[in-house]
């Protein structure tokens, strides 16, 4: 035993203390390695930024002043339908030469912008800096300047960490004893357990201590239904219904109950469009016209395709047929309730799958007719449930852009599940949509 | 100059003795260290300040080189020897020994046995945490110590005798 010792005091006294310069390529091969990363990285930034800044800058392109036009229109359509028929004629034969699909697709956009506004205004402020980020990228191009602008980057992180080991080393760094030494090794023993899953204990604590989040995000949703019939009226079953761009902004708030599991809440408004085209318009007696509206105006909507030349003869206002869109927006308040399940995260990058399901109180419930002569509300679908439930399913990925703050990107299918109160015609509605925004641990 | 060379310059010389201490040869040292101070740039931030910052980094080099070690190879075919205590009683003599020979009999042991003397001896692990590390049995980790004890210590011996022959 004794003759142990003697080897293991050999040993201890002869190495311990003792330094060893690495080759200069050591280091090279560490730099390469740390440029590699960051520039992998760089991306990430870009991805989420980029689609938050596109979708801002595409709803800024779009001037709001548009709105009036929109208004005349309607003006002018009174004067129409108080002249006489053979007026209309003209004016009709007029029209329908001018007549272009683009007409009606800018009443679309310009509604939406107007009803855009204002979480334009209120993004806009936070979008502002990720848009001056990006500058400060592209800016940057040549390969040089890209080097020394990550290297800065991650130096900062770095002074801030050395500053503090600083202080705690400079202890250990002057003093050279033995016994000094001694400590050193013999601390590893202590929280030795903790270490050997060096990763695993170092990503539980780095998320750990700050169990919430909020975070504030704007979605562009695409709105589809699992069937071509229309909601309206069976009669437009056999028109083309297609769902609009819509949007939904709101905050979000998390809850991470362990470092694999988090629930979530928040409250959105959101908005679900759908147009049906190739709708033929003419007067009617009846006030009931399209099955599932509640409607003053007096006209009758079949479809081009099932056209018959009786409607035309009934009426006695036979020469108001015209061709139009019937859109039918409606928007609701969503407040989720859903789980996400870490799938991976590094120190800058996490992914999680996101499931649940959102309450959906609706708060508006409009269909709007446009037609060359005539665009305007016509009333509003009768057949809406005034709360729904939908089942959501998605991704979410975030990417730290400081300790606390995440650029926070989120594709989502949602699927309602009890829009329509009753005879929806088999129209099952769901939607996709791009939630960007920005996430703050704390 | 970066804040990562900055740390670089500080220790390397230090973690590179470990990581020399820990491998088979100069070449997988200086791997293991270079794969060690990519983990310790990417988890600097992580850092808890609870021990020191050099048992932090010492904990990831060792890491490292346990991880190159450890899932490798089955253990290297060794002649078995009888554990016997009864090697004569010899006087270290400190001075002739350089560490260069030291550091290249504790290099020249099989794989297991040299992780487990390191720790032990060198990093004061105790048995049970080794075990742990190394993913064996803790009578395993003993006996890889005695037996990695005795061929140093027979490679000393027949060092010194060569020595005082020349």
């Amino acid at each position: 035993m004794e003759e142990n010792k003697n080897i293991d005091r050999l040993f201890q006294e002869k190495l311990k203390s003792w330094k060893a310069k690495p080759s200069e390529k050591v280091w090279t091969g560490i730099e390469v390695q740390l440029k590699k990363k960051k520039k992998r990285m760089l991306p990430f930034w870009w991805f989420p930024a980029g689609i938050a800044a596109a979708l801002i800058l595409g709803f800024l392109l779009f001037p709001f002043s548009t709105d009036e036009n929109s208004l005349d229109n309607n003006n002018q359509n009174l004067e129409i339908i108080t002249t006489s028929p053979e007026n209309k004629i003209d004016e009709k034969q007029k029209n329908n030469s001018d007549f272009n699909a683009t007409e009606n697709d800018n009443i679309i956009q310009q509604e939406m912008i107007v009803s855009t506004k204002k979480p334009i205004i209120n993004n806009s402020k936070s979008t502002e800096k990720k848009q001056e980020f990006i500058a400060e990228n592209k800016n940057s191009s040549t390969e040089k300047k890209l080097e020394n602008f990550t290297e800065k980057e991650s130096n900062l992180d770095l002074k801030k960490a050395m500053k503090k080991i600083f202080k705690s080393e400079t202890k250990l760094d002057s003093v050279d004893t033995k016994l000094e030494e001694k400590k050193i090794f013999l601390k590893p023993k202590k929280d030795f357990l903790a270490s050997l899953n060096v990763k695993d204990s170092l990503k539980l604590d780095d998320f750990s201590s700050k169990k919430w989040s909020v975070s504030p995000s704007f979605a562009v949703l695409s709105s589809n239904s699992f069937t071509n019939n229309s909601s309206l009226d069976a009669d437009l079953n056999t028109n083309s219904t297609s769902g609009k761009s819509t949007y939904s902004y709101g905050i979000k708030v998390a809850y991470e109950i362990n470092n694999k599991w988090t629930i979530q809440s928040g409250i959105h408004l959101q908005e679900m469009g759908f147009s049906t085209k190739d709708v033929r318009i003419s007067a009617s007696l009846s006030k009931q016209t399209l099955a599932n509206v509640n409607s003053d105006a007096q006209l009758k909507f079949n479809s081009l395709n099932t056209m018959q030349s009786a409607d035309i003869n009934t009426s006695k206002l036979a020469n108001l047929n015209e061709q139009g869109e019937l859109n039918q927006s409606f928007g609701y308040i969503e407040i989720p309730l859903e789980i996400k399940y870490n799938l991976s995260n590094s120190a800058k990058f996490k992914t999680e799958i996101v499931t649940g399901f959102s309450s959906l109180f609706l708060n508006k419930n409009s269909i709007n007719l446009s037609s060359n002569s005539f665009s305007g509300n016509i009333g509003e679908a009768n057949n809406l449930n005034n709360i729904n439930f939908s089942g959501n399913l998605g991704l979410d990925f975030n990417y730290a852009v400081d300790k606390n703050l995440f650029l926070n990107l989120n594709p989502m299918f949602k699927a309602q599940l009890n829009t329509f109160s009753n005879n929806s015609n088999g129209f099952q509605p769901y939607f996709f949509g791009i939630y960007t925004g920005i996430k703050y641990q704390f | 100059m970066s804040a990562q060379s900055q740390v670089y310059q500080l220790y390397s010389d230090k973690l590179f003795a470990l990581c020399l201490k820990y491998s088979r040869n100069y070449q997988d040292a200086e791997d293991t260290l270079q794969d060690s101070f990519i983990v310790i740039f990417s988890k600097i931030e992580q850092f808890k300040h609870k021990g020191s910052f050099e048992g932090w980094l010492k904990r990831i080099a060792i890491n490292e080189a346990l991880q190159k070690y450890r899932k490798k190879s089955p253990l290297q075919i060794v002649k078995e020897h009888e554990i016997v205590d009864e090697v004569k009683e010899i006087d270290f003599d400190d001075e002739s020994l350089e560490l260069d020979f030291l550091l290249s009999i504790i290099q020249q042991l099989p794989d297991r046995y040299r992780l487990v003397f390191n720790l032990y001896v060198l990093d004061n692990f105790s048995h049970k945490e080794i075990a742990k590390m190394l993913e064996i049995t803790e009578s395993s980790s003993k006996s890889n110590l005695s037996r990695a004890r005795k061929i140093l210590k027979e490679k000393i011996e027949i060092h010194q005798q060569g020595k005082l022959k020349g």
